[in-house]
């Protein structure tokens, strides 16, 4: 959940810094072309300069909006892990979530992450277990149907990867949880008939104190570190 | 041993702290000093073994975060009302009328306050109807455990209910009411050393109340479990004309005196007893019962998975 935004996050800094899409390694795809402009008309005619601008004013919008992504239901898991009684951790997933953000390829600067995930989709292949998780003892989907992940930064640690700082609020409680978002992907999708939407790839990985939400039942057996695995696809609106 | 072991943190915490608290208060305060031994004895084990188990929620905005919090009104309530009580009604063992009017005033007020904070206009009407347990429980002898007798069981009822609803945390809680009130009984059993009256009714009542009305709103125990497991609070009225009980501040020299050891020995017996009939019926009601026992029979199926339709 909280991974989304953060994927989401680290998708619009890589692409707005690197290789999203179709933009080159390293440089970020709306600043290159009009750069090399810039630097082009210091040697022509002010007349040939003031030709060119209009088409590179046309240009510049494009890649200068924030574009939405929405969260694809159809390519999101949203994973857990904590560990029972020391033995073996047990792995459940959320299954119903939405969510998007606004990125900006250009600036690499993301915003509005808001990843909602419906606390009554756990499910861990075992029925009283997942009954148990969604009562009080833990996840309390009676009373809090939701929990919400929202990020409003996050900074580049590598090449394809970000820590996003987000906050997740959970049973009526707002914490911070720090993501780890690897960009994997960003370009056209490769199928469709009529219309192939712009696709960003995210794996995220991240953790984080249960106590911290008040969730403090049975600490002693079931683990207080609950370890996250994100993978989502989102695409372009 | 863990302090955080819930055996700890709901049975033997609270109980040693109702006998200990309770034991010095009627060392300092004298034995029928208006009940409120017992009620200090019931309300420090319950509040402090609670905040021991969840902490002190800062935000008490969902109902376990609340639960801490009523149980400090149900306790604040019962300290409130042993000294109104005991002011009025002196050193008598049962309670006169109108100190019993008062105790119940003060109760139904905290219990319909308390569960409307809990449940809504839904959890004010359990507390009223909460009030109604409650005046049937002030009517029991004062100087006998018939009331506490019922109230630990009818507290190990709704911990075993709300076990097979799914909730280990309500039942803790459920646990801990048990053992608050026991703790502070067996301060009366088998032999009266003072008075559980109206305030520590209050006080382990409105608890009960607020716990019961938590588990319908949490893990939806259902309507008739609760109503049966409200009726074992009544058992103390089918005991209560079975002598007045209490302790005696004279020497045994008659034979009324052993009635009345006898009747505080086995009056309470017969309380447990009754209230354990509706409890057995609430909690196999609750187990076998459509929304009974929570997850499938084998427990390992999903046959919700939307993936098999």
């Amino acid at each position: 959940m909280p991974a989304l935004p953060i994927l989401v996050h680290l998708s619009s800094s890589l692409a707005g810094r690197t290789m999203l899409g179709r933009t080159e390694p390293g440089r970020a795809p709306g600043r290159s072309a009009p750069g090399r402009g810039r630097r082009r008309r210091g040697f022509r005619p002010a007349l040939l300069a003031a030709l060119a601008a209009p088409s590179i004013a046309a240009a510049a919008p494009a890649s200068a909006q924030s574009a939405r992504y929405e969260i694809d239901p159809e390519h999101l898991s949203i994973g857990f892990m904590a560990e029972h009684l020391g033995y073996a951790k047990v792995l459940g997933l959320f299954r119903t979530a939405k969510g998007g953000f606004e990125f900006d390829e250009k600036t690499a600067t993301l915003g509005n992450v808001r990843i909602e995930i419906e606390t009554a989709s756990v499910f861990t292949n075992h029925r009283k277990r997942d009954d148990h998780l969604k009562g009080p003892d833990f996840l309390n989907s009676g009373e809090y149907p939701k929990m919400t992940f929202t990020a409003a930064s996050a900074r580049r640690s590598g090449e394809r990867d970000f820590v996003v700082d987000g906050r997740l609020e959970l049973l009526g409680k707002t914490a911070p949880v720090q993501l780890q978002a690897r960009w994997n992907k960003s370009a056209e999708y490769a199928f469709g008939t009529f219309r192939k939407p712009y696709v960003i790839g995210i794996s995220a990985r991240g953790s984080f104190k249960r106590s911290a939400f008040g969730m403090n039942y049975g600490l002693e057996w079931v683990g207080d570190d609950v370890d996250l695995i994100v993978e989502f696809e989102a695409q372009r609106r | 041993m863990n302090p955080h072991h819930p055996a700890v943190e709901s049975v033997v915490l609270p109980l040693a702290l109702a006998l200990l608290v309770t034991g010095l208060a009627r060392r300092s305060f004298g034995p029928w000093r208006g009940g409120l031994a017992a009620a200090l004895g019931v309300g420090t084990a319950l509040v402090a073994a609670t905040f021991w188990m969840v902490g002190a929620p800062q935000t008490p905005a969902g109902t376990l975060s609340k639960l801490p919090y009523v149980y400090v009104a149900a306790a604040i309530a019962g300290v409130v009302v042993g000294v109104v009580v005991g002011a009025r009604s002196g050193a008598a063992a049962t309670p006169a009328a109108r100190p019993a009017v008062v105790a119940w005033l003060c109760g139904a007020l905290v219990s319909v306050l308390a569960l409307g904070w809990l449940g809504g206009i839904r959890g004010a009407v359990h507390g009223a109807i909460g009030a109604m347990l409650l005046a049937a429980l002030l009517r029991a002898p004062a100087g006998r455990a018939d009331a506490a007798a019922a109230l630990v069981i009818a507290a190990l009822g709704l911990a075993a209910a709300t076990l097979a609803a799914g909730s280990l945390t309500l039942f803790q809680h459920a646990l801990l009411i048990a053992a608050a009130a026991g703790g502070a009984a067996l301060w009366l059993w088998p032999r009266a050393r003072l008075a559980f009256g109206p305030a520590a009714v209050v006080t382990a009542t409105i608890a009960w109340l607020a716990t019961a009305q938590a588990a319908t709103r949490l893990v939806g125990l259902a309507e008739p479990v609760l109503a049966l497991l409200a009726a074992a609070l009544l058992a103390p009225l089918v005991t209560a004309r079975r002598g007045s009980g209490g302790v005696r501040d004279g020497p045994r020299d008659d034979a009324g005196g052993d009635r009345r050891d006898r009747t505080t020995l086995t009056a309470p017996l017969l309380s447990a007893a009754i209230a354990l009939v509706f409890v057995a019926a609430a909690v196999g009601w609750q187990i076998s019962g459509p929304g009974g026992a929570s997850g499938n029979d084998d427990g390992s199926a999903t046959s919700d998975d939307a993936y098999l339709d």
